[in-house]
């Protein structure tokens, strides 16, 4: 680069001073090229005597835009209406698993199997993407369309599947000894996952070629660049299938069909797609491990747990600290007891997580504490944070599954815990299904007790009580007189209780069937308390599949009021509050109460 | 803030457009009235036009303001939650990393961004009444440019004021009790022809040419960011300066020559001398990687210029 003399440097800088600095909104307007050519030219005038003013504008610029985004798939269209996703996918699933089926009984001939394999992979990047707090639910996920069915890929997960994987690299990776297969381009105007489906199965597709070219140009591209694409999520969830016969929980049914139709293709006799689909498809030689991939940064898929922090940003205040408490495999803990200590001398301050796992503590000062999660079953896990009151901090806290021996429970077994394959789900023993603390011994009712598949539970406006197993997604009212009904012949009430007390409490009962609105409604785990109108205080113990009227008596005073408030820490302990400011306590679960 | 009477071109303006730029601001997602909403576009507008603007200037300029991000800014300014609440999910985590990317390390970045924090939430008062720093946002770049800008004059602010300061200890460190004499300066009527004939080539430019001039040979710049800064591609400036470079030595000569220098002695005055290789070979050691954002030729710069 050619120089300039001295004296021409030494005349640019000895340039009269500036006096008026652009502001803030002009010079962003400069630097976004939207300003009419004459005011530019003012600025640029400013900026060639202030050096400021120059450093500003090059400091602001925003970051460069990765250039992995080669790819991006057509955005939205006909094809995100819900209804036509789930029907594609459906049709997938169900054409794919009969292929699979197929090919599995022609594998079994077959000595050679081929390694390359077509898979629609994502590579949308969105390098502006904020990295959240919780960096750790990384969720590499697929086509933009696909991104939209939320894909939470945890570390433990993948690891498993990497696991599985490499297994399986041994047995089938002898084609030409190329590296596992990579990922491959989406077609641009590919419908979603039926397509790729028809297209990945094989047979000479219209999708074929057009597969073709993109993967090669998108591996030329990508040979040049380590991507952190994620196009893994596809490939880790196909592996899972077969490998593990696994059938996920309904919240990741849309990411597993999704994949499962990749998941056919990739338990598929591979040799057979091969013959049938072009083979020139080539492989690069991976620069990316599966190591790698998987830990790619999620594009703009939401996981559930970014979710969940958004949502509790936008109700954290400053002067709040709060969080969740998940295990391993990213599902929430709840009824996890969080400590926060500060680091200096002070008292610690205890929350227990709902039944999504949250928790939120307020009014604690700023300065560096030590926060400990803690649940049975798991392993308690302490981490320091600081904290600053004036921006509310979402901490999340990962417990990891635990020995039995160190359990604090002493009622019950602790649910043995999957420690290789992190599924939502828990293993029931044998021992748990004779002792299952649900009337009938059903097994089925046992998943309702299961931590993962625990409800969500909500009042609406109207006062009726509802739950949902989606996470909020779908809700049902519970109608908790249709099941008491039944039960009024194990109406908890006091010991107390007079005959007069008695008929009084069936009264209330037909009474409140016809009139009862809830207000509140306190879960933890599947013990369910649910009060409203008129003093209904109803207990579920098997996430409101079966509900008991409880009647809160304290010496001969009845309880009357609306109950508004309800907090149950634990199981034995929960405190009520009502409409006409009565507090009642209870320390046994709720057979007896005390007014305060 | 006192609000200025609008003039009347804008009024009439903004009645003609307010229909369509409420309904593209979405300012009663965020509780936003209506009338408010045409109070702070007055205002905006009344900021900007001068008397000479044409109506269909001001219209202009109305139609290219970014009124959704104007409407929550603002929105924000006047405390209403909602709107903070959007602002927040959607700016904090930006706020931080372009904080950090400007200043490079955690804890300065994190101050950097406190700060700007506080200066939005509009902790500071002006006679009793809550200032924030948003209601001096206009529209006229994204919100998030803004964001950025902002922060990035809150750091040159502040760390323009302490580097300024150079400690002694710096200074016996970097050897200026070593430094080499300066050489003999050129005689003074000599340096006044030059610095006139200098400016004289220099004005000639335009004022982009000489903003890439400077970004390159005073701030140490690189090509690719003087690129990004005005919106053009890298290969555009390095042809400019080369093609500058070599224009401006022709002109300066050409300028002396009138001023009744000779030629050679021309030419000799524009000699790279001892202390151009100096900087030469630091520019080139610099621009391997990305140089900081003050260049430290410039603090040395002061050094120098201080006692001498």
């Amino acid at each position: 680069m050619q120089n300039v003399p001295k004296t021409v440097r030494d005349r640019l800088q000895a340039a009269p001073p500036p006096v008026n600095h652009p502001d803030a909104d002009l010079l962003t307007a400069f630097a976004e090229r939207s300003l009419p050519d004459r005011e530019r030219t003012v600025v640029l005038e400013h900026l060639a005597r202030c050096g400021d003013c120059r450093d500003i504008v090059a400091l602001a610029l925003p970051e460069i835009e990765s250039v992995q985004t080669t790819v991006r798939p057509s955005p939205g269209g006909w094809l995100t209406w819900p209804a036509l996703r789930w029907g594609f996918v459906t049709a997938g699933v169900v054409a794919v698993a009969l292929l699979g089926i197929v090919q599995f009984q022609r594998r079994a001939q077959h000595a050679m199997t081929a390694s390359a394999l077509k898979q629609p992979a994502p590579v949308e990047i969105a390098a502006n993407e904020p990295k959240k707090e919780v960096d750790r639910f990384v969720a590499p996920a697929p086509a933009d369309k696909k991104a939209k069915l939320q894909a939470p890929a945890t570390p433990a997960f993948v690891d498993s599947v990497n696991g599985a994987v490499a297994a399986d690299r041994e047995k089938k990776n002898q084609f030409h000894g190329e590296a596992f297969p990579a990922p491959v381009a989406l077609p641009q105007a590919a419908p979603v996952v039926g397509g790729n489906a028809g297209a990945a199965i094989g047979g000479p597709l219209p999708h074929g070629p057009r597969l073709l070219n993109q993967y090669q140009q998108q591996n030329n591209v990508q040979n040049q660049i380590p991507a952190p694409a994620p196009p893994a999520f596809a490939k880790q969830h196909a592996d899972d299938i077969p490998v593990n016969g696994r059938v996920p929980a309904a919240s990741q049914a849309v990411d597993v069909s999704g994949a499962a139709t990749v998941a056919a293709t990739h338990g598929a006799n591979l040799d057979a797609q091969l013959a049938e689909s072009k083979p020139a498809v080539q492989t690069p030689s991976s620069p990316y491990s599966f190591d790698t991939l998987s830990r790619a940064k999620p594009p703009t898929a939401q996981t559930a747990q970014e979710q969940a922090l958004l949502r509790l940003q936008d109700h954290a205040a400053p002067g709040q600290i709060g969080g969740f408490v998940v295990d391993s495999s990213g599902a929430a803990v709840s009824n996890a007891r969080v400590t926060i200590t500060p680091s200096k001398q002070g008292k610690p301050t205890t929350a227990v997580t709902d039944a999504r796992g949250e928790w939120l503590i307020a009014g604690l000062p700023s300065g560096s504490y030590k926060a400990e999660a803690a649940a049975p079953g798991f392993t308690t896990s302490v981490v320091a944070l600081n904290y600053d009151a004036n921006q509310p901090r979402m901490f999340a806290l990962t417990l990891s599954p635990g020995s039995v021996s160190e359990t604090v429970e002493v009622a019950a077994v602790a649910p043995q815990l999957q420690t290789e394959m992190a599924k939502i789900g828990s293993t029931i023993s044998s021992n748990e299904i004779n002792q299952l603390p649900v009337s009938g011994r059903d097994v089925a009712q046992m998943g309702a007790v299961s931590p993962a598949l625990q409800p969500r539970w909500a009042v609406n406006a109207a006062g009726a009580l509802q739950r949902s197993f989606d996470k909020g997604g779908t809700w049902q009212t519970v109608d908790v007189n249709a099941i008491s009904a039944l039960n009024a012949a194990s109406l908890e009430v006091s010991p107390k209780t007079t005959q007069a007390r008695a008929k009084d409490a069936n009264k209330a009962l037909k009474r409140d069937a016809a009139t009862l609105i809830f207000r509140a409604v306190y879960a933890a785990g599947a013990d369910v308390w649910a009060g409203g109108s008129a003093g209904a205080l109803y207990h579920s113990q098997d996430a409101g599949n079966h509900w008991t009227r409880v009647f809160p008596a304290s010496g001969s005073t009845m309880l009357t009021g609306d109950i508004l408030t309800l907090e149950f820490p634990d199981l034995q302990h929960g405190k009520l509050s009502t409409s006409t400011s009565e507090v009642w306590t209870t320390a046994d679960a709720g057979q007896t109460w005390q007014k305060q | 803030m006192s609000f200025t009477t609008p003039n009347s071109g804008v009024q009439s303006v903004v009645n003609e457009l307010l229909t369509d730029l409420h309904a593209k601001s979405g300012c009663e997602k965020i509780g936003l009235t209506r009338e408010s909403f045409c109070v702070i576009l007055c205002e905006v507008g009344s900021k900007h036009a001068t008397e000479a603007m044409s109506e269909s200037e001001i219209r202009t300029f109305f139609l290219s303001l970014r009124v959704d991000e104007l409407a929550l800014a603002r929105a924000c300014a006047s405390g209403i939650n909602a709107a903070w609440e959007i602002f927040l999910t959607r700016f904090r985590e930006k706020l931080y990393l372009s904080a950090l990317r400007i200043a490079r390390e955690d804890s300065a970045a994190r101050e950097l961004a406190d700060t700007l924090y506080a200066d939005l939430y509009g902790t500071n008062t002006r006679e009793g009444q809550r200032v924030s720093k948003l209601s001096s946002y206009t529209g006229r770049g994204s919100l998030e440019g803004w964001l950025r800008t902002v922060l990035s004059q809150e750091y040159v602010n502040r760390y323009r004021r302490t580097k300024r300061l150079v400690s002694l200890d710096e200074e016996s460190e970097e050897g200026v009790q070593f430094r080499a004499p300066d050489p003999e300066p050129l005689p003074p009527a000599a340096d006044q022809r030059l610095a006139q004939a200098t400016d004289e080539a220099l004005a000639a430019l335009s004022a982009e040419d000489r903003t890439v001039l400077s970004a390159y040979y005073l701030d140490g710049r690189t090509l690719a960011e003087i690129a990004r800064m005005l919106g053009v591609h890298e290969s555009t400036i390095s042809r400019k300066i080369d093609k500058l470079a070599k224009s401006l030595r022709k002109q300066i000569v050409a300028a002396l020559a009138r001023r009744g220098m000779s030629r050679r002695q021309a030419e000799e005055a524009l000699e790279v001398d001892v202390r151009d290789l100096q900087l030469d070979i630091r520019r080139s050691l610099a621009q391997e990687s990305s140089p900081p954002a003050f260049s430290e030729k410039r603090v040395e710069a002061r050094v120098r210029e201080g006692p001498g």
